[in-house]
């Protein structure tokens, strides 16, 4: 895999409190959600599947569940209880319908995985995770030059995959950037990451006109 | 013997790919409804009634066509959802249908007299014969030939079957069977590209790590083990890595990308109508990029320059390139 944080980056991030972290990257995940609401449709059967989300050189992996359905605790009595089991009993087709109407994302960090349950894993170092996100790079490529690891579920990645590429997800989307401000702030973002790839000597981006490997 | 202008025909697998094939310089575009009447029937791909009606529209604006594949072969007991597909392709818009199926491409003709046809590779009609009859019972106008006729036989095959055009694949996933006709995805996991419209299903296909190895299954079986730094491929059995006579090797076919962009001048030589894209599972990053390399070539191919092709390389599958049968010495 190319493209990775320098390992002193990645130790210091270790450092880093998790909380705040994880209210700002769901805050970002609200911003796509919100702005493209199309793509819980996309993901069909797997809106309501749970994502690893690894970049492989930071010490955290992000849970994500696009159209996450939250819990609802609510006492019955005992009698009630067969007959409302019984009625709400529906297909996992049905149940990714209800996601897809009623969910919303869901994102948690982790400092690992182990002990917890997923449907598909998709570990990259950070920089070509987020080239995945706003369409730099090509999914397809990215395997067959073996800078990108998928496990689990390949029909929910591949779901994943095409609802993101669909959905057209920019910097200035994820930032909820207001509509005059986005194409300047995406001209930015882009030069950015389009360096840091280089810097990190990341794979060159899929995207047409983008600049090739540092030579 | 040159009849008009390539027309570069692009893949696109959702509302977003469809734009950037356009927006990077495609002439046409081809891609399907969400549902198993197409071979791209993967999850989160393809279009649904009012994304397709869009896409049309978008294209339209912008001088573009887009042809929609129906591709597959009607399911008995269900081919109203055939039909009624090829109701609203129609309804909405497209330039032309890609049909496979004889009764769907009849149901087509018959309900829809004016509708431009073509055949899809689907078909598998790689004869003068078999491509006469599609042209003289039903009026198809253009036929997708296989990946297995070299570039002498599809010059024959094109003036032989004129008026009716051809449209080559140039660029993308190689495929070596007798399409339409293909079972390989069918023995391991039971669905295939033909009834389906999956070759090698997701929902059973799976990969591990093992010692830095890459190791890939199909269906239970495993297909192919990809040491540590080497390339990976689609995994479909006909790319898969076989042990054989003692030797283990990519026994029916390596995984390479068709790469025919040096073959162009020779194609509109020989009075190809269509150049085909592969990849409508690929992202709008691939596509966008392949296009515009594309029309690059045919644009300069018009103005009698040259073509270049090393910057698409990076986005084949295996990291290699061939130009497949159309150069092939064996048969």
């Amino acid at each position: 895999m190319r493209g990775h944080l320098p390992t002193a980056v990645g130790w210091l991030m270790g450092f880093m409190p998790m909380l705040p972290f994880e209210l700002i990257c769901r805050q970002l995940a609200d911003n796509a959600a919100a702005a493209r609401p199309s793509l819980a449709t996309r993901l069909g059967d797997h809106a309501g599947s749970i994502f690893a989300i690894d970049p492989v050189d930071c010490p955290f992996v992000f849970l994500v569940t696009l159209a996450h359905v939250p819990a609802k605790w609510t006492p019955v009595r005992r009698q009630e209880h067969a007959q409302t089991k019984e009625s709400r009993a529906c297909s996992d087709s049905e149940g990714a319908e209800h996601a897809r109407r009623h969910g919303r994302p869901s994102l948690a960090l982790r400092r690992d995985l182990r002990g917890i349950a997923y449907a598909a894993r998709i570990a990259a170092p950070l920089v070509v995770l987020i080239g995945m996100l706003d369409g730099s790079y090509d999914g397809d490529a990215l395997f067959f030059s073996r800078d990108l690891v998928i496990e689990g579920d390949t029909s929910a990645v591949l779901a994943l995959r095409n609802a993101l590429d669909d959905a057209e997800i920019d910097p200035a989307t994820l930032a909820g950037v207001p509509a005059p401000l986005k194409a300047p702030f995406n001209r930015g973002a882009e030069a950015v990451l389009d360096g840091l790839r280089r810097l990190l000597d990341a794979p060159p981006p899929t995207r047409a006109g983008a600049p090739g490997p540092a030579s | 013997m040159t009849r008009g202008p390539l027309e570069l025909v692009c893949p696109a697998g959702t509302p977003a790919g469809l734009r950037a094939a356009v927006d990077a310089g495609a002439h046409a575009i081809y891609c399907g409804f969400r549902d198993e009447t197409n071979a791209r029937n993967f999850p989160g791909l393809n279009f649904d009634r009012t994304e397709m009606r869009d896409g049309i529209a978008y294209a339209h604006r912008r001088g573009a066509k887009v042809f929609v594949a129906l591709n597959t072969f009607m399911r008995a007991g269900a081919t109203e959802t055939w039909t009624r597909a090829v109701d609203d392709a129609v309804a909405a818009g497209a330039d032309a249908l890609i049909l496979a199926d004889a009764a769907l491409i009849a149901h087509a003709r018959e309900r829809h007299p004016r509708q431009r046809l073509h055949l899809s590779v689907q078909a598998a009609a790689a004869t003068p014969e078999a491509i006469a009859f599609y042209r003289e019972r039903f009026g198809v106008a253009r036929v997708v030939l296989p990946r297995v006729l070299t570039v002498d036989e599809i010059a024959r095959l094109t003036a032989a079957v004129a008026p009716c055009e051809t449209e080559v694949f140039v660029f993308g996933g190689m495929c070596v069977m007798a399409e339409g006709r293909c079972l390989l995805s069918s023995y391991a996991t039971g669905r295939s590209p033909n009834m389906n419209g999956v070759c090698s299903p997701p929902s059973h296909v799976a990969y591990r790590e093992q010692d830095g190895a890459l190791l890939a299954s199909l269906g239970g079986f495993t297909i192919e083990r990809c040491g540590r730094d080497e390339p990976a491929g689609y995994p479909t059995l006909c790319k898969g890595r076989f042990s054989a006579g003692g030797i283990e090797s990519h026994l029916f076919e390596d995984p390479v990308s068709l790469n025919a962009v040096e073959l162009l001048p020779k194609l509109a030589e020989i009075g190809v109508a269509g150049l085909k894209i592969e990849g409508r599972q690929r992202g709008r990053a691939y596509v966008a990029s392949v296009v515009q390399t594309f029309r690059r070539a045919v644009d300069a191919l018009a103005r009698g320059g040259t073509v270049d092709s090393a910057a698409i390389r990076a986005l084949t599958e295996g990291q290699r390139d061939t130009t497949g049968a159309y150069r092939k010495a064996w048969r």
